[in-house]
């Protein structure tokens, strides 16, 4: 039973931790189903109308300060510049998330913005957020049909290892195979997040193997005494 | 001759490792439809796998050790 442990504890740690992934993904997604619905363009170009104080470092490494803002419901789809202590930064907040970004140019110092042309530089920034965003968007799509795949597989191998008696040895041996796919589905679901959780992948493929060349050996087995 | 599954053969073989059964409870056991579970049934009692008798299904001695051997195959393999 250790080799199905094993492939039952890689499956059920994969899934976990795909759920757990997709789980704020979700939630964006859901508080930002109005926003998406009528996409109103914010401006806030008032300091006084925001609801937390941008802190901006003046030196160039920690130029980029990213502050989360949790009880905000303003998902604002544009760029816009702020100035606080003489520094002129942009602050936007990409769509979809609730997640603000301060930043100034990081490459050097001189390249702060200047009251001059902070508008264009806004909107420039504004529209990369938006592509960012539309990229951050697409990806889970492709993954999600992979992980909703995984815990198909994932649902259908806990169905056959569910059981008793002498047949159930049999069905645990096949539980295997949905067991092992789905870990390595939802580890291909779970690459979008970050490429070292491939690495689960490997209980999986090793199950997969495993249960095929097993098969083969009985079918030979058992080929060869009714024949 | 028809194609047969060694996951029906193994099911239906460790079924039988349980004790005789009806051939009802078998076929149940089996998910086939009933023409195709009959065919596993005498493609089995051809090769002197399982006898049935007094309305019961049962192994013979070499179903036995086969069925056994499947058992033991089958838990070093998980």
């Amino acid at each position: 039973m250790r080799r199905f442990a094993l492939v039952l504890a890689a499956a059920t740690a994969a899934l976990a931790l795909y759920l757990l992934n997709i789980a704020p993904h979700a939630t964006a997604q859901l508080f930002s189903a109005p926003a998406t619905a009528a996409p109103p363009l914010r401006h806030y170009n008032d300091t006084a109308e925001r609801r937390r104080e941008a802190q901006i470092a003046a030196t160039p490494a920690a130029a980029t300060n990213v502050t989360e803002m949790p009880n905000s419901t303003d998902i604002l789809r544009k760029a816009w510049p702020m100035s606080i202590s003489n520094v002129t930064a942009v602050e936007y907040c990409p769509v979809q998330t609730t997640t603000c970004a301060t930043s100034t140019p990081a490459s050097n110092a001189s390249a702060v913005l200047t009251k001059s042309a902070p508008l264009a530089q806004a909107e420039k920034l504004g529209e990369g957020v938006q592509t960012a965003a539309a990229v951050e968007t697409a990806l889970p799509a492709i993954h999600l049909a992979f992980g909703a795949a995984g815990v198909a597989l994932y649902g259908y191998g806990l169905y056959l290892s569910a059981c008793g008696g002498p047949v159930c040895r049999w069905r645990r041996f096949r539980a295997i195979a949905p067991l092992s796919a789905a870990t390595v589905l939802t580890s291909i679901a779970l690459s979008a997040a970050s490429p070292l959780f491939l690495a689960l992948s490997a209980p999986g493929v090793w199950g997969l193997i495993h249960y095929y060349r097993a098969k083969r050996r009985l079918a030979l087995w058992l080929s060869s005494i009714l024949t | 001759m028809a194609k047969f599954d060694i996951d029906v053969m193994a099911r239906i073989l460790l079924a039988l490792l349980q004790g005789p059964m009806g051939r009802t409870a078998l076929f149940m056991r089996t998910k086939l439809n009933y023409p195709r579970f009959m065919q596993y049934l005498e493609y089995l009692k051809e090769r002197g796998l399982v006898v049935e008798r007094d309305g019961a299904v049962r192994l013979t001695e070499r179903g036995l050790e086969v069925a056994k051997a499947l058992d033991k195959a089958l838990s070093e393999l998980l």
